[in-house]
C-alpha cells in the first residue's frame, strides 16, 4: 500500500489549492450555490409531476437529490427521465475513471423499493454499454453441454434459464452485487424474457472491460457539456495568458457608472453587487442571469479537474466555486475600474473564464515580484520555484517553499509566499498559536485592496532597493 | 505551518508531531479552529495509536482510536504504525470530505486491509458541555 502520509500524497494535497491550507472567505456566500434551487413540494404538486420533474435541468436534478438525500426523495425517483438518471451514474457510479458497481446500485435498488418491475424498467433506460458494463464482470453462463460436464456441487451454483437450456451464476462479487445481480435477472425475466437473454449473452461474451472503456468516453463527453474538461484543459485554465488586450479592451470603454445603483454592502462581493446592478439596471432578464450563475458552476467544474475533485464531490465543488468566483470577482473589478454598470457588460460580453484567467495574471505580476526577490537570497532555488510554477506544479512549488525558505524568511514570510503561490492566490488573514506551533488562516485575493494587501507583503519581505543601493 | 519529512530514526513523540502537522497539512481546508493530535504507544504485542481531531476549548473532540497485533501479523514495529496510520488516514479523509457523518463504531470493530487485521472505534465528545454539567450538578448538589 502506498503510504497516505508521504511527502507526495502532501503534494497533491497542496497542489489542490483548495485542500490544504487553512482558508474561509470574508464574503457572504448565499450566491455560491452549484444549481439553483429545485423545489420537490412544488413538482408534486403539479398538475403534471412527471413533465415538472423531467422539465428540470438534468444536473439541476442531480445536484437536488443528492441534497435532500435520495432516500428521501423517493417520491421523485419514479418520475425522473431516462436522461436524468443516467446523469445520476455518470456522476454517482464512479471513481477515479473507473465504474464502482456498489454506487450504482445505492441508486438503482431505491428504485426496488418502489416496486421490483422499475429496477427492471430503469435499468433498462441506462445506455446499453453501462447495462453491459455492470454485469459483464459479474456473469457466468453455460450451455447444455457445458452444463452437464460440471460436478454436481458446481451444477447447484447455476440457475436454468426459462428455457431450460441456458444456465447462470454470479461470479464474484460481494453478497450485495450478488443479490443485486440475481434480483434484476429475476426482474427482467418476468417481464420481458428475450431482452435478458440477449444481455446476458451480451454480458457473458464481452472481453473484459470493452463495454467500460466505451462508456468512458461517452461518459467524458456528457461531463464535458456539464463544464467538466479533461485533465489538460483544466490545467490549462492556470496557464500563463496575456492580459494587456483584454484590460486594453475594456478600458477603452468609458465609464457607465450612473447614481441609481445601489450600494454594495461590505460583506458582499463586487460579483455579487455587479449581479444586482444587472437585475436593477434591467440588463439582464432572470433567464439571462441564471445562465450568467450557471457558467459560474460550469467554471468551478472546468477546474476541477486539476483540483483533484470528482464530478460526485458536492462539498469540493462548493469549494471551488467559491474559490473561483472570489478570483472573478477581483478581475471584474481590475477591468472595470470598479464601475458596478462597466462590470456588467463586461459579465454579459466575456467568458468567466476569460476573466478568471486574467485574475490570476494579474496576481502573476507579484510572483514575479517575488521570484525576483528570492533570487538574492538563492538564486538555484529560487529558479526551481520559477519552473514548478510556471509548469503549474503549485503543490511542489509550495512543499519547496518551505523545505528552502523557511527558516530564511521566517514563518509568515513563507506563508505569505505559500499564499502566492497557492492555485488560487491566498492572503494571510491571521495567525494563531498553540503548544508552539504557528497556523495561518487565510482568505482569498477577491478585491483590489486584497491584491495590494498581498504586494505590500511581500514588498515587506524583499523591500525594493533604493536607488541609492542600486547604484 | 511548516513541515518536515518523517523520518524513521525520530522518537515517537516527534514523530506524531510531524504526523499531526502532516494531517493539517492535508486537511486544513476542513478544519476551521481544530486542529489534529497524534499518540501512539506500544504494550506488549499491541500497538494502538490515536488520530484526534478538537478544538483548543474541547467542545469538538473526536479521538479516532486504531489497534493491531503487529508482532503475530509479522510486521516491523515501524511497518505497522505506518499502516495502521495510513488505513486511519483514510478514514479521516472519508469523515472529513463527506461532512462528517460518517462514524466509526463506539466499540472495536474489526477491518482486514491487505490481509493485514486491525481494530478502529471513535466517538465524537463535547467536553466542555460535560463540563458545565458536571458544574450544574456540583450546584444543584449545593442547593440541595
Amino acid at each position: 500500500m502506498t503510504s497516505r502520509l508521504s511527502e507526495e500524497s502532501v503534494v497533491q494535497a497542496l497542489d489542490t489549492g483548495w485542500q490544504s491550507l487553512i482558508w474561509k472567505s470574508t464574503f457572504s456566500h448565499k450566491s455560491s450555490e452549484l444549481a439553483p434551487k429545485v423545489d420537490f413540494t412544488e413538482i408534486l404538486d403539479a398538475a403534471d409531476p412527471e413533465a415538472a420533474a423531467q422539465a428540470v435541468h438534468r444536473r439541476d436534478m442531480y445536484l437536488a437529490l443528492v441534497s435532500e438525500g435520495a432516500e428521501v426523495a423517493l417520491d421523485i425517483l419514479p418520475l425522473i427521465s431516462a436522461e436524468q438518471l443516467v446523469t445520476i451514474m455518470d456522476n454517482e457510479a464512479w471513481h477515479d475513471g473507473k465504474l464502482v458497481i456498489h454506487q450504482a446500485i445505492r441508486w438503482l435498488e431505491l428504485y426496488k423499493d418502489v416496486g421490483p418491475e422499475q429496477l427492471y424498467v430503469r435499468f433498462r433506460q441506462l445506455d446499453e454499454e453501462y447495462q453491459v458494463a455492470f454485469l459483464s464482470p459479474y456473469i457466468e453462463m453455460l450451455d447444455e453441454e457445458a452444463y452437464e460436464k460440471t460436478s454436481h456441487d458446481e451444477q447447484d451454483k447455476y440457475t436454468a434459464m426459462p428455457c431450460n437450456t441456458l444456465w447462470w451464476k454470479v461470479k464474484d462479487g460481494d453478497e450485495k452485487v450478488q443479490d443485486f445481480v440475481s434480483s434484476l435477472i429475476y426482474s427482467s425475466i418476468s417481464e420481458d424474457a428475450a431482452y435478458i437473454y440477449s444481455l446476458l449473452a451480451m454480458a457473458a461474451m464481452m472481453p473484459p472491460n470493452e463495454q467500460e472503456d466505451l462508456l468512458t468516453q461517452f461518459r467524458n463527453a456528457r461531463l464535458e457539456e456539464d463544464g467538466f474538461v479533461t485533465k489538460d484543459e483544466s490545467y490549462q485554465l492556470f496557464a500563463p495568458f496575456s492580459g494587456e488586450v483584454l484590460y486594453s479592451k475594456w478600458k477603452a470603454v468609458g465609464g457607465l457608472e450612473s447614481e441609481e445603483l445601489m450600494a454594495s454592502t461590505s460583506n458582499e462581493l463586487f460579483l455579487d453587487s455587479v449581479m444586482k446592478s444587472a437585475m436593477n439596471s434591467g440588463r439582464a432578464d432572470p433567464q439571462a442571469f441564471d445562465n450568467v450563475k450557471r457558467s459560474f458552476a460550469y467554471l468551478a467544474n472546468a477546474v476541477s479537474a486539476a483540483c483533484l475533485v470528482e464530478p460526485d464531490d458536492v462539498t469540493g465543488l462548493t469549494r471551488l466555486l467559491v474559490q473561483t468566483r472570489h478570483i472573478v470577482s477581483f478581475g471584474l473589478e481590475v477591468l472595470s475600474s470598479g464601475d458596478r454598470l462597466k462590470a456588467v457588460e463586461i459579465l454579459f460580453a466575456e467568458y468567466p473564464k476569460t476573466i478568471f484567467k486574467f485574475a490570476l495574471s494579474t496576481v502573476d505580476s507579484i510572483r514575479k515580484e517575488a521570484i525576483s526577490g528570492l533570487m538574492v537570497l538563492n538564486s538555484t532555488a529560487a529558479q526551481k520555484l520559477e519552473r514548478l510554477w510556471r509548469a503549474g506544479k503549485f503543490g511542489s512549488a509550495l512543499w519547496m517553499i518551505d523545505r528552502d525558505f523557511g527558516d530564511v524568511l521566517g514563518f509568515e514570510g513563507a506563508e505569505t509566499l505559500k499564499g502566492l503561490f497557492n492555485r488560487f492566490p491566498l492572503i494571510n488573514d491571521e495567525v494563531d498559536s498553540r503548544d508552539g506551533v504557528q497556523r495561518t488562516r487565510f482568505r482569498p485575493v477577491a478585491t483590489v485592496g486584497d491584491y495590494s494587501e498581498l504586494l505590500s507583503a511581500i514588498r515587506s519581505i524583499f523591500p525594493t532597493p533604493s536607488k541609492e543601493e542600486m547604484q | 505551518m511548516s513541515h518536515q519529512s518523517i523520518e524513521f530514526n525520530k522518537t515517537a513523540p516527534e514523530k506524531n508531531q510531524l504526523l499531526a502537522m502532516m494531517f493539517e497539512q492535508k486537511y486544513g481546508a476542513w478544519l476551521g479552529r481544530r486542529f489534529f493530535e497524534v499518540e501512539s504507544h506500544v504494550d506488549g504485542p499491541v500497538l494502538t495509536a490515536k488520530i484526534i481531531i478538537r478544538n483548543a476549548d474541547k467542545s469538538f473532540f473526536y479521538p479516532i482510536e486504531g489497534r493491531m497485533m503487529f508482532a503475530e501479523q509479522n510486521l516491523k514495529i515501524d511497518d505497522a504504525r505506518e499502516f495502521l496510520l495510513d488505513f486511519m488516514d483514510a478514514y479521516v479523509k472519508e469523515f472529513l470530505s463527506d461532512g462528517e457523518e460518517t462514524y466509526l463504531a463506539i466499540d472495536w470493530s474489526t477491518y482486514t486491509c491487505e490481509g493485514v487485521e486491525l481494530q478502529l472505534r471513535g466517538q465524537i465528545l463535547n467536553y466542555k458541555i460535560e463540563e458545565l454539567g458536571d458544574q450544574l450538578l456540583a450546584g444543584a448538589e449545593t442547593f440541595n
